[in-house]
C-alpha cells in the first residue's frame, strides 16, 4: 500500500541525495531520514533498503566503514564518492526530467 | 569494491556473514530502542522493529549475492559440505578412493610406459620420414626379422642411391671404454657414415661422422659421443682431441681380440640417444671399424637398415625398388633365405623392447582400462547407495527451493573430489610402479632406460582419465536425485527402494563381468608362466654358474685342461666343463651336414664342449660314451649328437659309429644324448651335434661348474681362477638361474601384473558386491520384518536377499567369459601350451570370484537373518 515498487527504483537516488546532503550516515540513519522528509509516505519493506546499498557499494558509488556510535556500538556507515555524485548528478537529471514530462501529459491529456 | 575483494570474499564468507549480521542487527536494535521510546515494551519493540524491517533473510541473502561471486560461493560451500559428508563414511570413501587410485595409477603408468616405448617419435629431423627394412622370418608365427649382413646392406643402399638414402646401424652393444685413465661401460652402436646426417641429428661440438669416415675398412679411427657422455666426462670442449680405447671382442673362435682407439671428433645433440628408444648409446662409430669378418662372412647379420625416402618417392615404390634389388642379389647368393622385403615406418624407432613388449603393454593397458571400469561402477555403486540414504535430505533441500542444477552440482561436487583425490593417488602409485615395471623390462645387469616423466601428454590423458572418472562416477546418482519428487520422499519414508535396484543390477553385472574378463586373461597368463618356469630344459636350471674367460685359448690345451682339474678339485665342485658358450645365451652355430652316400643334406646346430659338459649340465647319455682326452687331438673326429639329428638324419636307427660329413669334415657319432633347448626356450630343441672344444688359437671359453649352492661359491671360484692362472681374465659371472630368469623377463611381468590386477579386481567386486547388498539389506528392512513377523525362517530370508544378486552375478560371469575369450585370442602368441578352452583357466576365475562374493555377502546376510521383526517395523 506504500508503493513499494517506485520507492525501489528511486531508492539509490534517495538515498545519495541524502548522504550527499547529510554527510556519512549508516542504513538506520538514512531509513529515518527518509521518513523525517516525505512524512513515513515512503516507508516500505525497510530491510530491501540493505541490498541496494551493498550494490551501490560494489559499483563504487558510495564508500563504507565500520565507526563507532555515541552508544559505544559499532555501525556500518555510508559516504559518497565522487563517482557516486557524478552519478547522482545524472540520475537525478533524468528523474526530473521524466517527472516533468508525466507531469506535462497529466496536463494536458 | 572490485572482482578481486568479491573473489576473497567467497573464502571470508564467515566475516561476510557476520558484518551483515551485525548491520541489519544494529537496524533492529536502533529501531527497537526508538519503539521502546515511544512507549513499547522491549518484546513489542523487538517485534515492531522486525516487522517494518520486512525479510531479513532475504535482505541479508542479497547483500551476500552482491558481495560475492555466487556462483564460486556454491562451489566452494559444496566442497566443503562434500568433504564432511565423505568423512562420515571413511571406510566407504576410502574403499571408492582406493580402487579409483588403483586403476588410475595402473591406466597412467601403462600409459606412460605405452608412450615411450611406442608412441613417442625420435627427436630427429621428420621423424614421420623415416622408414626401417623387416623381412618375414622363415619361422612360421615368428615377428619379422630386421638384421641384414653386409653385403646385402651394400647393394640395397647402391641399388637406391635415387630413391631413398639408406644407412645402417648395429645392434647397441656393451663395451669397456677408457677415456684417459678413467673406464666406462658404455653403449657403443656402429653406424654408417651419413647415418646421422641422414636423422638430421645435429652436433653440440665438432662435428658429425660423414660418408667419408666409411669408406674403407679399417681405417677412419674415429667417433661421436653423446651429449650425456661429454657432460659426464667433464663436459669441457677439450675432449674433442682426447681418444677413447676399447677392446672389440672376437667373433669366432679363431680370431683375435683387437684393440682400438678412436678419436673424439665431436658431441651429438643434446637429447638424442639413439634409434632405439629403451636403449641409450652413448657412443657411434662408423661402420668400417667393426669386425673385419663381418663384411666377409655371408651369414653374418649385424646390420639393422633404417632410412628416408626422398620427398617424391611413395613408401610402395621404395618397397618396390627394395624388393627388385633383393631378387638380383639372390642370384648372386642363392643361399640367402629372405624371400620379401618390407619397408615400415621408423617414426618411433625400430626397438628391441617395444618388438618384444608391444603386445603386453597393450594388454597391459586394456586390463587396466578394465579395471578402471570396475572401480567406476563399483564407486558408482557406492555413492548410489549412499544417495539412496540421504534422498531425504535431497528432498528436503529441494522443497525448500534448492534447484536440480543445485543438487547435481553438489553431487558432481562429491564425486569430483573422490575423482581428484584419486587421481593424486593415482600419479603417485603410477610413478612408482613404472619405474618398477621398467627396471623388470631389460635383463639384469642391462640398464633400461625410458623417459618416463610426466608430460604434457600424460598430463592430459590424466586429466582426461579424471573427467571420466568423475562422470562415470557422479552423472547416474546425480541425475536419478534430482529427478526425484519431494513430496514423494519425503512422504513414502524408507519405502522407495524400487528404483534404485534397478540401476544397481546393470552395475553389479558389469562388475562381475569386467573382472571374470580381468582374472580368465590373468589365468591364462599365469598358467602359461608356470609352464614355462617348470618346463624341462634338456639340462639343469639351477644350480650351475658360467664364468666366461677371457684369453683361455691362447694358454693352449695343457693350461686349460690344468685349470679345470684345479676347478673341479675346489670343495664343493660337483662337476666342470668347458663349452664355447652358455645354452640359451643367443649364440648359435649352424652348420651344413650331408650323409655319405645320399643326396639330401640337412642343417645342424653345433656347440664345441670339453669332456664332462654333458655331466656337468645334466644332459643325460643315452648311448655310446662321452668324450675323452684323446678325442681333444687335431685329428680325432667324434663327435656327439642329440636325439633330434639322429631322428632327422638316421631315423630308426642306431647312430653310434655312423659317420657324417659336416662342412667337408668326415666326422664320426661316438654317442647320443638327449634333447636340449639350444636357441630359445619356447621351441623344441633342435638338431645338435657337440664337438671337442680345443683350446687353441685366440678364443674364449665358458667354465661351465656344477655345485649345490653355486650362488655362493661363485665369488670364490672366480678369486681360485685368478690364482691358479693369472693370465685368463674372467670377464663374466653368470649364475644358470639368472640366465633362465632373463629369458622368462617379459613372462614374469606379465604374471605378476596378471595375479596384482586379478587381485584389485577381486578386491573391487568383493567391494562392490559388500555395498550392495547392505544397501539392499538396509532398504529392505521392514519387509523382510515383516516376513519374519509372518513366520519366514532365517534362511528363506538369506535366500531373498541373495537370490536377487545371484542372477545377477550369473550374468555378470557369463559375459564376463564371453569378454575372456575374446581377450583370450588376443593374448595367444604370448602364451606358451595354453589354450584359453582350457578347463582350469575357466574354473581358476570362477571359482575366485564365487569365494570371494561369498566372503562379502556373509556380513549382510547374517545382518539379514538376525532382525528383530519388531525393531525392523519400527524402524519408520
Amino acid at each position: 500500500m506504500n508503493g513499494s515498487d517506485s520507492v525501489q527504483g528511486a531508492l539509490p537516488l534517495l538515498v545519495l541525495k541524502i548522504i550527499s546532503r547529510r554527510g556519512p550516515l549508516h542504513g538506520y540513519g538514512i531509513t529515518t531520514r527518509i521518513e523525517e522528509i516525505s512524512e513515513e509516505m515512503l516507508s516500505g519493506e525497510e530491510g530491501s533498503l540493505y541490498p541496494a546499498l551493498h550494490r551501490m557499494e560494489e559499483s563504487g558509488w558510495v564508500s563504507a566503514k565500520w565507526v563507532i556510535t555515541e552508544n559505544k556500538r559499532r555501525a556500518r556507515v555510508y559516504e559518497i564518492t565522487a563517482a557516486g555524485r557524478k552519478q547522482l548528478k545524472e540520475i537525478e537529471g533524468r528523474w526530473r526530467a521524466v517527472t516533468a514530462a508525466v507531469g506535462q501529459v497529466l496536463q494536458r491529456a | 569494491m572490485s572482482w578481486f575483494s568479491r573473489l576473497a570474499n567467497v573464502f571470508r564468507s564467515d566475516r561476510l556473514n557476520h558484518d551483515l549480521e551485525n548491520e541489519i542487527r544494529f537496524h533492529l536494535d536502533s529501531r527497537a530502542a526508538e519503539f521502546g521510546r515511544r512507549g513499547m515494551t522491549p518484546a513489542e519493540a523487538a517485534r515492531a522493529a522486525r516487522r517494518r524491517l520486512g525479510n531479513e533473510s532475504l535482505a541479508r541473502e542479497t547483500s551476500r549475492d552482491v558481495k560475492l561471486l555466487p556462483w564460486l560461493d556454491s562451489i566452494v560451500r559444496d566442497t566443503r559440505y562434500g568433504s564432511r559428508m565423505l568423512c562420515k563414511s571413511p571406510i566407504v570413501t576410502a574403499a571408492a578412493i582406493l580402487s579409483l587410485a588403483l586403476a588410475i595409477g595402473a591406466c597412467t603408468a601403462a600409459y606412460s610406459l605405452i608412450d615411450a616405448l611406442i608412441l613417442r617419435p625420435l627427436p630427429v629431423r621428420d621423424p614421420e620420414g623415416l622408414v626401417y627394412l623387416t623381412y618375414p622370418s622363415d619361422r612360421p608365427g615368428a615377428p619379422e626379422g630386421d638384421s641384414f649382413n653386409y653385403p646385402l646392406f651394400e647393394r640395397l643402399r647402391d641399388a637406391s642411391r635415387e630413391k631413398v638414402e639408406l644407412f645402417g646401424v648395429s645392434w647397441p652393444r656393451p663395451r669397456d671404454v677408457t677415456l684417459g685413465n678413467s673406464t666406462e661401460k658404455i653403449r657403443v652402436q656402429f653406424v654408417s657414415g651419413d647415418a646421422l646426417a641422414i636423422l638430421g641429428v645435429k652436433s653440440a661440438l665438432g662435428r658429425l661422422l660423414n660418408a667419408e669416415d666409411d669408406r674403407y675398412l679399417g681405417e677412419s679411427p674415429v667417433a661421436v659421443v653423446s651429449y650425456e657422455f661429454w657432460m659426464r666426462k667433464g663436459g669441457h670442449p677439450d675432449i674433442l682431441s682426447q681418444l677413447l680405447d676399447y677392446i672389440e671382442p672376437s667373433s669366432t673362435t679363431r680370431t683375435n681380440n683387437t684393440k682400438r682407439r678412436l678419436q673424439i671428433v665431436g658431441v651429438v645433440q643434446r637429447g638424442f640417444t639413439g634409434v632405439e628408444p629403451g636403449v641409450k648409446v652413448d657412443a657411434w662409430i662408423p661402420n668400417m671399424m667393426f669386425s673385419p669378418e663381418a663384411f666377409t662372412i655371408a651369414d653374418w647379420e649385424w646390420l639393422r637398415i633404417l632410412g628416408r625416402p626422398k620427398s617424391h618417392v611413395t613408401r610402395e615404390q621404395a618397397q618396390h625398388l627394395m624388393q627388385q634389388t633383393l631378387l638380383d642379389y639372390r642370384h648372386d647368393h642363392p643361399r640367402d633365405f629372405r624371400k620379401q622385403i618390407n619397408v615400415r615406418s621408423a617414426a618411433n624407432g625400430p626397438s628391441v623392447i617395444r618388438k618384444a613388449f608391444e603386445r603386453p603393454l597393450w594388454i597391459l593397458a586394456i586390463v587396466a582400462g578394465l579395471l578402471l571400469l570396475i572401480a567406476g561402477s563399483n564407486v558408482a555403486n557406492l555413492l548410489v547407495a549412499r544417495s539412496a540414504a540421504r534422498e531425504q535430505e535431497m528432498a528436503l533441500r529441494l522443497s525448500i527451493g534448492a534447484g536440480s542444477r543445485r543438487l547435481v552440482q553438489q553431487l558432481l561436487i562429491e564425486s569430483g573430489l573422490l575423482a581428484g583425490m584419486a587421481c593424486l593417488l593415482g600419479v603417485g602409485f603410477a610413478h612408482a610402479v613404472g619405474p618398477a615395471v621398467v627396471s623388470r623390462l631389460l635383463p639384469t645387469g642391462e640398464s633400461a632406460y625410458l623417459d618416463l616423466g610426466l608430460n604434457w601428454r600424460a598430463l592430459g590423458l590424466l586429466a582426461l582419465i579424471g573427467a571420466s572418472a568423475t562422470a562415470l562416477v557422479g552423472l547416474i546418482p546425480a541425475f536419478r536425485s534430482s529427478s526425484v519428487s519431494p513430496g514423494d520422499v519425503l512422504k513414502a519414508g524408507s519405502n522407495r527402494h524400487s528404483t534404485r535396484r534397478g540401476l544397481l543390477r546393470p552395475l553389479v553385472a558389469a562388475q562381475v563381468a569386467f573382472s571374470v574378463t580381468v582374472l580368465f586373461t590373468g589365468g591364462l597368463l599365469l598358467l602359461s608362466f608356470q609352464k614355462l618356469s617348470t618346463l624341462d630344459l634338456g639340462f639343469f636350471r639351477s644350480g650351475i654358474v658360467f664364468f666366461d674367460l677371457d684369453g683361455l685359448c691362447e694358454r693352449g690345451q695343457p693350461a686349460a685342461l690344468q685349470l679345470l682339474d684345479r676347478v673341479r678339485q675346489f670343495p664343493e665342485v660337483q662337476a666342470a666343463a668347458y663349452s664355447a658358450w652358455a645354452l640359451l645365451n643367443d649364440n648359435q652355430w649352424i652348420s651344413k651336414v650331408k650323409i655319405p652316400g645320399r643326396t639330401d643334406s640337412g642343417q645342424t646346430y653345433q656347440l664345441g664342449v670339453s669332456p664332462g659338459f654333458f655331466d656337468t649340465m645334466g644332459i643325460r647319455l643315452l648311448e655310446g660314451r662321452d668324450f675323452a682326452r684323446r678325442d681333444l687331438g687335431p685329428n680325432a673326429s667324434a663327435v656327439v649328437v642329440n636325439e633330434a639329428f639322429a631322428r632327422s638324419l638316421f631315423p630308426g636307427q642306431s647312430v653310434v659309429g655312423k659317420q657324417f660329413d659336416r662342412d667337408g669334415d668326415l666326422l664320426e657319432i661316438v654317442g647320443l644324448v638327449r634333447d636340449a633347448k639350444y636357441l630359445e626356450i619356447r621351441e623344441t630343441p633342435p638338431a645338435t651335434i657337440y664337438v671337442p672344444l680345443r683350446a687353441q688359437g685366440d678364443g674364449d671359453a665358458v667354465l661351465t661348474v656344477r655345485a649345490a649352492d653355486a650362488g655362493r661359491i661363485a665369488p670364490l671360484l672366480r678369486q681360485e681362477i685368478l690364482r691358479a692362472d693369472p693370465s685368463v681374465k674372467v670377464s663374466r659371472v653368470t649364475l644358470q638361474t639368472t640366465l633362465i630368469d632373463n629369458l622368462l623377463v617379459r613372462d614374469r611381468l606379465l604374471a605378476m601384473l596378471s595375479g596384482f590386477f586379478g587381485m584389485v579386481a577381486l578386491l573391487l567386486v568383493a567391494i562392490g558386491s559388500y555395498g550392495v547388498l547392505s544397501y539392499s539389506v538396509v532398504q529392505r528392512t521392514r519387509e523382510i520384518g515383516i516376513r519374519m513377523a509372518l513366520g519366514a525362517r532365517a534362511f528363506q530370508v538369506i535366500r531373498l536377499v541373495i537370490s536377487e544378486i545371484a542372477v545377477t552375478v550369473a550374468l555378470g560371469v557369463v559375459a564376463g567369459l564371453a569378454g575372456g575369450f575374446v581377450l583370450g585370442h588376443y593374448v595367444t602368441s604370448l602364451l606358451f601350451e595354453v589354450k584359453p578352452g582350457h578347463a582350469a583357466t575357466v574354473l581358476f576365475p570362477l571359482l575366485g570370484l564365487m569365494l570371494v562374493c561369498l566372503f562379502a555377502a556373509l556380513p549382510p546376510t547374517l545382518r539379514a537373518s538376525r532382525l528383530n521383526p519388531v525393531a525392523a517395523l519400527r524402524q519408520e
